[in-house]
């Protein structure tokens, strides 16, 4: 029905199961030396004024103003603030995604009637219903908190889904001939094969959770980053920006790394041909 | 015969039940909707009156205005999605290319896919000014890691079973490119773009609302801001309707099954 | 007598309402420590009736008895199968799979990885315990599953065609040494089976059944004393009955008179 399935069923992140081996670390110092390049490479735009230097900024100057940032006690309540609506905001989506998720997916009245319309539900733009949520629960960060589990919610519940189709009849017959009691069977056979799914789904709830969280931020003034990026930006402070932009970019990237490696680990039992295989060759 | 029939039975009971659902799902939406309107004293300004809605939903489909916003968004919408494919689909057959290349490319399309976008769009309104083109590099910019690091997956992946082939019957450099690899890699290559459209659908109408001088994310934006509710729940009512035949226009393009034209 | 079939019979409903019978007319009994093997052609149901003795299946008339009591519900202690595709659980270790009905039927941890691990020994793979199912070739994986029904104690191993997703070499190594472990503890064994040297080879007693609707088309005895070595398949008595096998599953007509 709608555009997005595949993308909900492959974390990007998740696949790079090759082991680290010293013969294969040769593209690690080219990643290293083309990330330094593009570095380099601004650095001598902004200095050889090709572009604005004030509106571009460069590395140099953005490295310069962490302390600032860090010393502006605006900059560490933004940072407070949004860390603690997205933080809320993703314990919702998912607890509510992965329940919902699991009676949509195990109820087959249900899942007629309704994974249609949560599957469109996906492929709509979201912030379309923020004014919505301002009108139903005010202007406060709470609203925010609100729109971005919102935001995760219905990925969460989709992919758990997804991953209850994971749960193989041939197993559900082992678990019956062996004499498991419902209990056992949820336990011992529907949670371990679905768990791909719950993963893929806590991760697109984390991802578009936060992303729910900045777009309300920057949409309507309730304080947190979206508010603090639009002053800097207003203040034409491009450095204080990109600390901050850049700071979340690499925070996002090292949970994102983290989160595929935790996944990794937890589902290394994954026969190497579903986990791998798109590995490459 | 009768197999099918009964089956056809049991399936259309199925259907029944899941409408009734559907339908009582609705019916409560609309209750809720009704009761918070009359008995529940909510003010139209937080719920307008559902005939108000209807009302301004019909106004909007004769406004001149509103296929104006459409137009601007529908053209950014095009503009990004055609620059995104076709530059994610250059780096990426260029990437997959050589083992380096690719290894290389390939972590920072991820990274380009696990930053946030959205913090970047008040350097880009800076940059790009609150025109079209502020929309277009936001969106273009958004679609590019998904479809790109789709395709480097696709062309990687191709069954070395198909190179085998090419090779074992003494295919050239560029048959092998375009006849084996491309080919091979028509079905992951088409589910990125599908990301990429439905990604570019959602950025630009955020982009629209966040700061633009038009386009239905403006208007949904201006009629908030001025409290006409019902205004902007009709708006809603378009911008869903236009979701809808977008998200049809791409299953039909874009089948989910490709293996066959691949 | 461990296991009894009485008047058995399966029919299934298709979506159009019709029932197509599966089975019918099943009557056997099949004594303690026996080693029975079911052969047919494809589709005959062989299948369903190791479902039926199992209690995966309830049949449509008729009963199944096991030590005397009517089998309702699958029991692994009275009969514990093996799969032939093996299925064991992808997400738990080779000892944990061993001991999976014991977890099941809510005994304890200890207990359970106990007698996992004398299991796994039986079979020979104790050094695997800790070692997930995908490392392991399909042939040590059937060693596993084997352990996990004899884990069991049960009164009847069921197996369904347990080596017939192995390649040749696999198959007769394993062969032997299912043999040997399968004599050694003295329990009845149903196996079903769409190989004809194994149907001789193992058997006490061959069941032949008929295509659909599966029916018992012939009895065929097996003298040679168990376990039997390699050489068996040298003998007359082997060829003999392998000829006649060969007779009932590829000669229609052959079937046709049997089964009247």
């Amino acid at each position: 029905m709608t555009a997005l399935q595949e993308v909900i069923q492959v974390p990007p992140t998740g696949k790079k199961v090759r082991r680290r081996r010293p013969s294969q670390s040769a593209h690690r110092w080219v990643l290293l030396a083309v990330v330094i390049a593009l570095l380099v490479a601004w650095e001598a735009v902004s200095r050889l004024e090709w572009v604005n230097p004030m509106f571009v900024s460069r590395p140099t100057d953005i490295f310069a103003a962490i302390p600032d940032v860090l010393g502006d006690e605006k900059a560490v309540d933004a940072l407070t603030t949004t860390g603690t609506s997205i933080w809320w905001a993703i314990v919702y989506a998912v607890i509510i995604g992965i329940v919902g998720g699991y009676l949509l997916g195990s109820v087959q009245v249900l899942r007629d009637a309704f994974y249609g319309p949560v599957n469109f539900i996906i492929g709509i733009p979201k912030s379309i219903f923020i004014p919505i949520f301002l009108l139903a629960f005010g202007i406060n960060t709470q609203t925010a908190i609100y729109y971005g589990a919102f935001s995760g919610i219905f990925y969460v519940m989709i992919n758990v889904v997804g991953g209850l189709d994971l749960v193989e009849d041939r197993h559900m017959m082992v678990a019956r001939a062996y004499g498991a009691s419902w209990w056992y069977r949820v336990r011992d056979i529907v949670l371990p094969a679905s768990t791909p799914g719950v993963f893929a789904g806590i991760w697109y709830g984390i991802k578009n959770g936060l992303q729910g969280v900045l777009i309300f931020e920057l949409f309507i003034s309730v304080g947190g980053l979206g508010s603090l990026i639009k002053t800097y930006t207003n203040r034409l402070e491009i450095d204080r920006v990109f600390v901050v932009v850049l700071g979340i970019a690499v925070i996002s990237i090292v949970l994102g790394e983290i989160w595929s490696a935790i996944e990794r680990r937890l589902s290394r039992w994954r026969p190497s041909s579903t986990a791998n295989a798109d590995t490459g060759v | 015969m009768s197999a099918t029939s009964t089956q056809a039975v049991r399936g259309t009971a199925r259907r029944i039940k899941a409408n009734v659902l559907r339908l009582a799902a609705l019916i409560a939406l609309f209750a809720v909707w009704g009761y918070a309107q009359g008995p529940g004293g909510a003010s139209t300004l937080i719920v307008p009156k559902i005939g108000d809605v209807f009302d301004e939903f019909l106004q909007f489909l004769e406004n001149r205005a509103v296929y104006d916003a459409l137009w601007v968004t529908l053209t950014e919408l095009v503009i990004s999605l055609v620059i995104a494919a076709l530059s994610a689909f250059v780096v990426a057959f260029w990437a997959a290319r050589t083992d380096l290349r690719a290894k290389v490319i390939e972590p920072l399309l991820v990274w380009g896919y696990l930053v946030p976008h959205i913090l970047f769009y008040p350097l880009i309104i800076l940059w790009l000014g609150v025109g079209m083109s502020s929309k277009i590099a936001y969106a273009t910019s958004s679609a590019f890691f998904p479809i790109a690091f789709n395709c480097l997956r696709a062309f990687r992946g191709v069954d070395p079973k198909y190179v085998s082939v090419g090779r074992a019957y003494g295919a050239s450099k560029r048959q092998m490119d375009w006849q084996i690899k491309f080919r091979a890699a028509v079905p992951m290559a088409a589910a990125g773009l599908r990301i990429g459209c439905a990604l570019t659908l959602v950025t630009v109408l955020v982009a629209e609302m966040l700061s633009a001088t038009n386009g239905l994310g403006y208007l949904l934006k201006f009629y908030s801001q001025s409290f006409n509710t019902a205004r902007s729940y009709a708006i809603i009512l378009v911008i869903l309707l236009v979701v809808g035949i977008f998200h049809l226009l791409i299953s039909k393009l874009l089948p989910k099954n490709m293996e066959g034209q691949a | 007598m461990a296991l009894q079939a009485k008047n058995l019979e399966v029919t299934y409903r298709t979506a159009g309402g019709r029932s197509v019978p599966a089975l019918t007319d099943i009557n056997l009994e099949i004594a303690d420590r026996e080693f029975v093997t079911i052969i047919g052609p494809s589709g005959c149901g062989k299948s369903t009736l190791l479902k039926c003795f199992g209690g995966l299946l309830s049949p449509s008339r008729g009963e199944v008895t096991v030590n005397g009591q009517p089998v309702t519900e699958p029991d692994p202690n009275r009969a514990a199968f093996v799969f032939q595709d093996y299925t064991l659980l992808p997400w738990k270790n080779v000892l944990d799979n061993a001991a999976v009905g014991l977890h099941f039927a809510g005994r304890s941890k200890a207990e359970g990885r106990a007698k996992g691990q004398e299991m796994l020994e039986l079979v020979g793979l104790d050094e695997f315990a800790k070692q997930f199912p995908r490392e392991l070739s399909g042939g040590m994986q059937q060693r596993v599953a084997v352990a996990r029904a004899m884990a069991m104690d049960p009164d009847i191993l069921l197996m369904d065609e347990p080596f017939g997703a192995l390649d040749e070499q696999t198959r007769q190594k394993l062969g032997s040494e299912m043999g040997r472990i399968l004599t050694e503890t003295e329990r009845s064994v149903v196996m079903v089976t769409h190989s004809l040297d194994e149907a001789v080879f193992w058997a006490d007693r061959i069941i032949v059944l008929s295509a659909r609707p599966g029916r018992i088309a012939k009895e065929i005895e097996v003298k040679a004393p168990r376990p039997r070595s390699l050489s068996f398949i040298g003998t007359d008595e082997f060829a003999l009955i392998r000829a006649e096998l060969f007779r009932l599953l590829e000669v229609p007509s052959a079937m046709a008179e049997a089964s009247q």
